[in-house]
């Protein structure tokens, strides 16, 4: 996987990564080897809104009900 | 993966049929816990599991806005016969699907492996008794309605271990599986459909079962595929991973670069036919609540199909060259 199929993957399936993308995403980009520049943590900053939606509903407790 | 947001715009006759449903839920799992305390230990180990999947609280199971409507078919197929409701009818029958959803319940988890179930499976007998009993109340040795009642056990079983033993699934196994496997879900709806007479309504209300069972599915193996592929279940979709994806390619690969975008068109189709079946059911209540679903679903795997692409598009962008 490539750095940025990597963000996207965490972000699906690690609820702890996730967290690290919105509160600390100089700390998640490098953990997927991603050099935090201005330019990549002011995209992230435009996503904020998106990607804090998405966290809530990826990390929903759905329960599994027939 | 999805979130739980409470349709808005309800109808006093969508309120009415919640709230309807609400009273036939909390009845029944009050008369279970009456009915299963002459088990001691029993009985205690049946509703620790039974609130642990409830999050506290078993009626949960059954309420919760994303949850099978289950408990509504029955309302919806008698709405369609008839312009009052038998309530003592309608009561007693909840109570025999109560006791029937826990029994596919436990079984399902115990087949899924998803939890220690050994001191749970003799459970399953005394429910299965609880729930015949309650159907016998209803049906006399002899009703047409044990001939349904006999056939859907029978296929729900034969579906259960098909489901079980598959190590690849295609779309129309996936379908006819993914309703066969729940057939204990139209035992309610060939009870009301018996009780008013009109058995010739079966397959109509089959189809619409088959429907959303497809739709309901698809969005649970969607929602559940990395889960699925590390505990080695094999699910449609992650079939049709190892059939797309490409040969340098991994199945979590995929579903990044393509697989959420395929499985909301999948979604999406199945999604089109349960509201197609529904509108011609002709059910205002039913199709309302029906679409109300099967729209949240999409707008929410919309919502995480275009966040990836603006990850992808912003970050690709700029990445060349400051990849470290």
């Amino acid at each position: 996987m490539n750095p940025i199929q990597q963000l996207q993957f965490r972000f699906i399936t690690e609820p702890d990564f996730r967290k690290q993308v919105l509160d600390d995403p100089a700390t998640a980009l490098r953990a997927v080897g991603i050099e935090p520049t201005e330019d990549i943590l002011r995209i992230l900053q435009h996503l904020k809104k998106d990607l804090t939606k998405l966290a809530e509903q990826l990390g929903v407790g759905i329960i599994d009900c027939i | 993966m999805f979130s739980q947001e409470e349709s808005d715009g309800d109808s006093a006759a969508a309120i009415a049929a919640k709230m309807s449903v609400s009273r036939l839920v909390r009845y029944s799992i009050d008369r279970l816990r009456v009915e299963l305390s002459t088990m001691e230990t029993a009985s205690a180990v049946f509703w620790a599991r039974a609130e642990q999947l409830g999050q506290g609280y078993p009626e949960h199971l059954f309420l919760n806005p994303i949850s099978t409507p289950v408990f509504m078919f029955p309302l919806w197929v008698e709405q369609s016969l008839s312009a009052t409701q038998d309530v003592d009818f309608q009561y007693e029958l909840a109570y025999a699907s109560i006791a029937l959803y826990f029994y596919v319940r436990i079984l399902d988890d115990a087949m899924d492996g998803h939890f220690e179930s050994g001191s749970l499976l003799p459970l399953l007998t005394s429910l299965f008794a609880h729930c015949t009993h309650a159907l016998q109340n209803l049906f006399p040795h002899g009703d047409q309605f044990w001939a349904y009642f006999h056939k859907l056990i029978d296929l729900a079983t034969e579906g259960m271990v098909v489901d079980f033993t598959a190590t690849d699934l295609g779309s129309e196994d996936f379908c006819r599986l993914a309703a066969q496997t729940f057939y204990c879900a139209l035992i309610p709806v060939a009870a009301v459909l018996c009780r008013y007479k009109r058995c010739d309504q079966f397959e109509r209300w089959s189809e619409l079962w088959h429907a959303f069972s497809a739709w309901n599915q698809m969005q649970d193996d969607i929602r559940d595929w990395y889960m699925d592929q590390k505990n080695g279940l094999c699910t449609y979709l992650l079939s049709q991973a190892q059939r797309l994806k490409r040969k340098d390619e991994s199945v979590e690969q995929w579903m990044i670069r393509d697989g959420y975008r395929w499985s909301m068109g999948v979604l999406n189709q199945f999604a089109k036919r349960v509201r197609e079946i529904a509108a011609e059911l002709n059910i205002p209540e039913m199709e309302k609540e029906l679409k109300a679903r099967t729209d949240q679903g999409s707008r929410q795997l919309e919502h995480l199909c275009d966040t990836l692409s603006r990850i992808d598009r912003g970050m690709g962008r700029v990445l060349n060259g400051h990849v470290g």
